[in-house]
């Protein structure tokens, strides 16, 4: 056995800040990130949720052969590295594509009371809570809570629809599934007034403000319209001139497709939105399009400057950033998170 | 968290609005359509807004106002108006409220001497601290400013707009005529003179009004308002056919525009045969007596500017603005605009004005504008009026106005913190009621 050895591994922030710690072979690159206090956003530690992805600038690191990562080959093969399943073997430098405020958001537990549970479609909730006094969670568009489910060690993780100028009221949109442990504490227990406990905030998709000029592309599927909303109202509630956006919002048939109303709304508050509803699976009343979100995006609707954030099923995201690239998108201006049914 | 301790619902939480069942035209769906509009109790930022007539702002001269909760100072050198947040960065002290100016390229406040750049608001220096390492790293923000027609107007921004995304301010001014006139004719007016024209002159007053600026701007526009007009001396003076009311017949009554290069707004056709004037009322017996037409047409504009065309004769517009100050006071600017070429059609408008428009129209007509706002103010200020109003047909100005600028504004103010009026019965305002000049719109000055 070779003896422990240490290396210098670098992390460039979007802001420019560079933060360098050292690491030793014996520990993954973001376990020495987090002794060193340095920002990197993170949330499962198991190379699942895609959190703590970075871009291998220059030096030697691999993934963990003993754990099974969520990045496709071709985007290790671009450089692409999750922190917590990566050792150096070399001096590296990474870049991450936000700043060091962005991480700073430390996930912190608080308590929240129930304000509603409104029934959007047969299977879609959505839940509005308000923080208890003297609790506090400060997110950036786009992020996550971990809900736990009462009474038990259990949790659910939920990205917000409402927009952080909203707190301290947050919304979610809980797609309930036959089964599924949060789904059936939602249909069958919790009433108005219920307190839930979470921890956040997660995530590293969320709203790059530096692209806010950008024309941008969003697409969801199903309950992935959630940070989508999130981000919109942030937009909407940003200084300055408002890009162009378009929505491409779908949902599996028409007799589960939600939010139209809500997406009618934010229509008439922002002349730039633009907006296009798509169902797989249509009856003869439906009057959107048919096919996926994705397939309602066109290369007319991708300007050389455009930014796109993607959320949904696995399967939505992993074709949109395909898809989009071959639009000639900049990988680096695709953002997405894949949605998982609980 | 700590483990005992009980965990207890937020105090300031508000209960759930409760939407009565009433055959009304603002039902629950109609008042999300303006949700925006309903937060925008200090107005909306990021917009043009008059701040003082020119001629109240001398060479030299250092006057504080505070518009959407943001205290604003202006100082006039070598002609031109600078704006800065009148709030200094060291204690919080408003420099309008001594003048203290040392040159011609900055503001120095009273109190300790910190010294502001007019252009860029940059600490330039502390007077008796110069070496100090803060100076040339932060300072107050600037504002744009414009003088047109004898009114100077401060583009009123959040801290981080971008100034090169800074609009013209045409674009936050009513439509100019005769280059509208084909898409809005006015076949009973000639075209109504424009502050940018060049020959423009305005006179006019403001004055502060006691009440949120949302139901002040609205009543404007308000084709039902005119009852409170009818025992007017300048109506009955007159002998002029106003209604009792005028109502909506046309579901083309009103047009709505954004333009990408020019304000956002909406034309009510009035005097058209999409609003029909009422002239009597068979219920009560009410007829309208005057013999003399007196057509007008209302236009408001994003961010709460009212032009009345043909208003109060013939030549001349009435211009209105409804600027917040904050959100339960709001400074009321009434301008007559006059294309006026010669030097002796200026000085015939100014006697006109002076003898028979500003008492009979601005103060004698207008006064009952701004009382009828305040008398609206207890039912609105704690935000259960939005909920508990019931509007009819011809409330389809105010509602048509709220999406719009729902949907047009470029920023809804944030409730003004640190500045006069976020705390309601602070003992400085106390005092001032106390001592007879309640809630102003100028700074108060510090006299010592």
């Amino acid at each position: 056995m070779s003896a422990v050895q240490s290396y210098e591994v670098s992390v460039q922030f979007s802001d420019g800040d560079i933060a360098v710690f050292p690491v030793t072979s014996n520990e993954t690159i973001l376990e020495g990130a987090l002794k060193a206090d340095v920002p990197i956003l993170n949330q499962c530690q198991s190379g699942s949720c895609g959190s703590c992805v970075a871009v291998l600038e220059d030096g030697e690191a691999t993934p963990l052969a003993t754990q099974a990562g969520c990045l496709l080959d071709s985007e290790l093969a671009e450089g692409r590295r999750l922190l917590c399943s990566a050792r150096a073997f070399s001096d590296c430098s990474f870049q991450v594509d936000y700043t060091t405020s962005a991480g700073a958001a430390t996930p912190a537990a608080a308590n929240v009371f129930i304000d509603e549970i409104a029934w959007l479609s047969s299977d879609v909730v959505r839940l509005g809570v308000e923080l208890a006094e003297g609790d506090w969670a400060d997110f950036s568009p786009g992020q996550y809570m971990r809900i736990n489910i009462p009474n038990t060690e259990i949790y659910r993780s939920y990205s917000m629809s409402s927009s952080p100028e909203q707190l301290p009221k947050l919304e979610f949109l809980v797609r309930v599934i036959p089964g599924g442990l949060f789904s059936e504490f939602l249909s069958t227990k919790a009433r108005v007034d219920d307190i839930l406990k979470l921890e956040g905030p997660y995530g590293s998709f969320f709203w790059r403000e530096n692209f806010r000029r950008s024309k941008h592309l969003l697409i969801a599927g199903g309950t992935g319209l959630a940070p989508l909303l999130s981000i919109l109202d942030q937009i909407r509630a940003a200084p300055g001139k408002k890009p162009d956006i378009t929505l491409s919002f779908g949902c599996a048939s028409d007799k589960t497709f939600f939010g139209a109303d809500i997406l009618d709304l934010r229509k008439a508050w922002m002349p730039t939105l633009e907006t296009r509803l798509t169902v797989d699976d249509a009856g003869e009343s439906w009057s959107g399009l048919i096919g996926n979100p994705l397939q309602a995006i066109s290369t007319d609707d991708i300007e050389s400057d455009a930014v796109a954030y993607v959320c949904g099923p696995p399967g939505l995201v992993n074709s949109s950033k395909k898809v989009l690239s071959d639009f000639g998108m900049s990988e680096s201006r695709i953002f997405a998170e894949r949605f998982l049914p609980e | 968290m700590e483990k005992d301790a009980p965990v207890r619902r937020r105090s300031s939480g508000d209960g759930a609005d409760v939407i009565a069942t009433s055959r009304r035209l603002n039902d629950s769906k109609t008042q999300s359509q303006y949700e925006p509009y309903k937060q925008a109790e200090w107005g909306f930022v990021n917009h043009w807004y008059p701040a003082v007539f020119s001629e109240e702002l001398e060479e030299d001269q250092v006057e504080g106002v505070q518009i959407c909760g943001i205290p604003i100072v202006l100082r006039r050198v070598n002609g031109r108006v600078y704006a800065l947040k009148d709030r200094c960065i060291h204690r919080g002290v408003r420099m309008s409220a001594k003048p203290m100016c040392f040159n011609k390229e900055t503001i120095s406040c009273w109190y300790h001497g910190f010294t502001f750049n007019l252009e860029t608001g940059n600490l330039d220096t502390i007077v008796g601290n110069p070496d100090d390492k803060l100076i040339g790293t932060t300072g107050v923000t600037p504002y744009p400013t414009e003088e047109k027609c004898g009114i100077v107007f401060v583009f009123v921004r959040e801290d981080d707009f971008p100034l090169d995304e800074v609009p013209p301010l045409a674009h936050d001014l009513p439509l100019a005529f005769p280059d509208n006139s084909e898409r809005f004719p006015h076949p009973l007016w000639p075209a109504a003179p424009h502050i940018l024209h060049e020959d423009a002159v305005g006179l006019g007053i403001h004055r502060t009004g006691e009440s949120n600026w949302r139901v002040a701007c609205e009543n404007g526009f308000d084709n039902a308002h005119i009852l409170i007009h009818q025992d007017n001396m300048i109506v009955q003076s007159n002998n002029w056919v106003l209604p009792l009311g005028i109502r909506p017949v046309s579901n083309d009554c009103i047009t709505t525009f954004e333009d990408d290069n020019g304000p956002s707004g909406l034309m009510q056709w009035l005097f058209s045969d999409r609003w029909e004037p009422i002239l009597e009322n068979e219920t009560l017996g009410i007829k309208v007596n005057g013999v003399n037409g007196r057509p007008y047409r209302t236009s408001f504009y994003l961010p709460g500017v009212l032009l009345v065309e043909n208003w109060p004769e013939e030549y001349i517009a009435q211009y209105e603005w409804y600027v917040p100050i904050t959100d339960d006071t709001y400074e009321y600017w009434e301008v007559l605009v006059k294309r006026c070429p010669t030097e002796e059609e200026r000085e015939q408008f100014k006697y006109r004005y002076k003898t028979v428009l500003e008492p009979m129209a601005l103060r004698g007509f207008n006064n009952c504008d701004l009382y009828a706002r305040e008398s609206m103010q207890d039912f609105y200020g704690d935000g259960s009026g939005w909920n508990d109003e019931q509007l009819v047909d011809t409330d389809v100005s105010p509602i048509t106005w709220r999406k719009l600028a729902s949907r047009c504004n470029r920023g809804i103010a944030r409730p003004g913190v640190g500045v006069t009026g976020s705390v309601k019965a602070s003992s400085l305002r106390l005092r001032d009621v106390s001592e007879g000049s309640p809630s102003r719109y100028f700074v108060r000055k510090v006299d010592f």
